[in-house]
């Protein structure tokens, strides 16, 4: 009895967990996981979600920084 | 700071996660994004100095390339399988043809995301994705065909939108070829092109005519009147000035439902004007082939400008140093590559605009390639999602601020 209680309790935190659950879709199994190495347009969805750039690109066609990231200016060697 | 596994994220990280790209070894596809960079050196803990020779104007549009991201490089053997990254979502599982499914970082640098959990699911065909969406078993989705698009449009249950991307499609011509070689040949097949029946028949609206070479969204894009508007008897008085009536042409194009469908409307268009036009899909591989040697004549393809800045789309395309790779159209021209190095090379904002003005005004008036379209990105979601932001390309999508009801 004890145990069924339990496993209760387990599906219901699953249930609670799933709805804090986003699903998209894309039309390819990726070819690699690794953002080096591929030029695929069905990799870059999900590696742009796990690793970053320095600087990302804003809606309006901006650079932006990361905060405490402070480029210096270019300057000739 | 550290990556997901508990590596530390410093300088020394950086900059080895730019040499493993950089480094001919690794044979990385996208390692001409990086190029530019001569030198990387961690001068201290948190300061990392990249050395260009020459100066490259562009440098920060590139570091925001996805290429470029910054990966734990004693992990580099197992990143294809387990990524470990610095961004808001941490890998869990990967099913192929299946799922992956991510985690939000607690300790994001930003801030935790909302949604605890990312589903990406692998999902072929369209008409799939658009049931599962209907039924909650996907919330969000995008790039859809018109067709899909405008039945989901007038769905009350659903939210859609179309953003500008940064991407074109391109009619390109050889101008080495002795049939292409006059330029009132290749205005004669702009002026047979009905750009708008294009953008509004075949993709419904989901599409904008083009001129220059590059959309609206990339900086120094030029806008640009259209010089070569639909005009048959004028297409057939180009043709018959340059004494090239009768012309029999070929076209190659990649397997792509969109653009092989844009290349039988082509096919109608010049048959109008009396010019027979050979169409030839072939995969991609083969295709690149086709296109690199020097006997094409016409191709077509589509392409992103995904650093949303004019040098990486205009020296791709025009450059005499980017024959056949890129420069298929073999216009070589000595006063356009010196413009493309100016871009390269000076800082300054008005200089940069000024040549990149030039080098696509001189474009379109010589034609190495008309400009067919730049295609809309298109989404579909259900309510239930909000505050994701999204522009240029899905790639991008950014989850960072995003809630789900």
């Amino acid at each position: 009895m004890r145990r069924t209680v339990v496993l209760l309790l387990a599906l219901g935190a699953l249930a609670s967990a799933s709805a804090q659950t986003l699903t998209t879709a894309i039309g390819s199994n990726p070819p690699t996981l690794d953002p080096q190495v591929t030029f695929n347009g069905f990799s870059f969805p999900v590696t742009n979600q796990v690793y970053e750039t320095l600087v990302r690109v804003t809606p309006d066609g901006a650079i932006a920084r990361p905060p405490g990231a402070t480029p210096t200016p270019p300057r000739c060697a | 700071m550290t990556f997901h596994d508990g590596t530390a994220f410093d300088a020394d990280a950086v900059v080895a996660s730019f040499q493993r790209i950089l480094d001919p070894a690794t044979a990385a596809p996208g390692r001409f994004v990086l190029t530019s960079i001569d030198e990387v050196r961690a001068v201290d803990a948190t300061t990392v100095e990249r050395v260009t020779d020459p100066p490259f104007a562009p440098l920060l549009a590139h570091l925001a390339h996805p290429v470029a991201a910054i990966v734990p490089v004693a992990q580099a053997a197992d990143l294809a399988r387990n990524p470990v990254g610095t961004g808001p979502y941490a890998f869990v599982r990967w099913v192929d043809g299946s799922e992956v499914v991510l985690q939000a970082d607690a300790d994001y640098w930003g801030g935790a995301p909302a949604i605890a959990e990312v589903v990406v699911r692998i999902i072929p065909e369209v008409s799939t994705q658009v049931v599962e969406l209907r039924s909650g078993g996907v919330d969000m989705i995008f790039n859809l065909p018109a067709d899909n698009f405008l039945t989901l449009v007038s769905d009350p249950a659903l939210e859609t939108g179309t953003l500008p991307g940064w991407g074109s499609a391109h009619l390109g011509f050889n101008v080495a070829n002795p049939k292409l070689a006059d330029v009132r040949v290749r205005r004669a097949l702009a002026h047979a092109i009905d750009e708008a029946l294009i953008t509004e028949e075949f993709f419904r609206g989901l599409a904008a005519p083009g001129v220059a070479p590059i959309p609206g969204t990339v900086r120094y894009a030029a806008d640009l009147p259209e010089p070569y508007p639909y005009d048959v008897e004028g297409a057939k008085a180009l043709l018959a000035a340059a004494g090239a009536e009768g012309l029999s042409l070929r076209l190659d194009v990649f397997q792509n439902p969109d653009l092989e469908s844009v290349a039988q409307v082509l096919q109608f268009a010049f048959a109008e004007i009396g010019v027979d036009l050979e169409i030839r899909v072939q995969d991609f591989s083969a295709y690149t082939q086709a296109v690199e040697s020097d006997d094409v004549e016409l191709w077509m393809t589509s392409w992103g400008t995904v650093t949303l800045d004019a040098d990486y789309t205009l020296y791709a395309f025009f450059h005499s140093g980017q024959v056949p790779a890129n420069n298929r159209s073999r216009w070589v021209d000595a006063d356009i590559d010196a413009l493309l190095q100016e871009g390269r090379d000076n800082p300054d904002d008005a200089a940069r605009a000024a040549a990149y003005l030039e080098v696509q005004e001189r474009a379109v008036a010589e034609l190495p390639m008309v400009t067919l379209y730049y295609p809309l990105f298109t989404y579909a979601k259900r309510p239930s999602v909000q505050g994701e932001v999204l522009a240029f390309s899905w790639i991008l999508l950014d989850l960072r601020n995003a809630t789900l009801d």
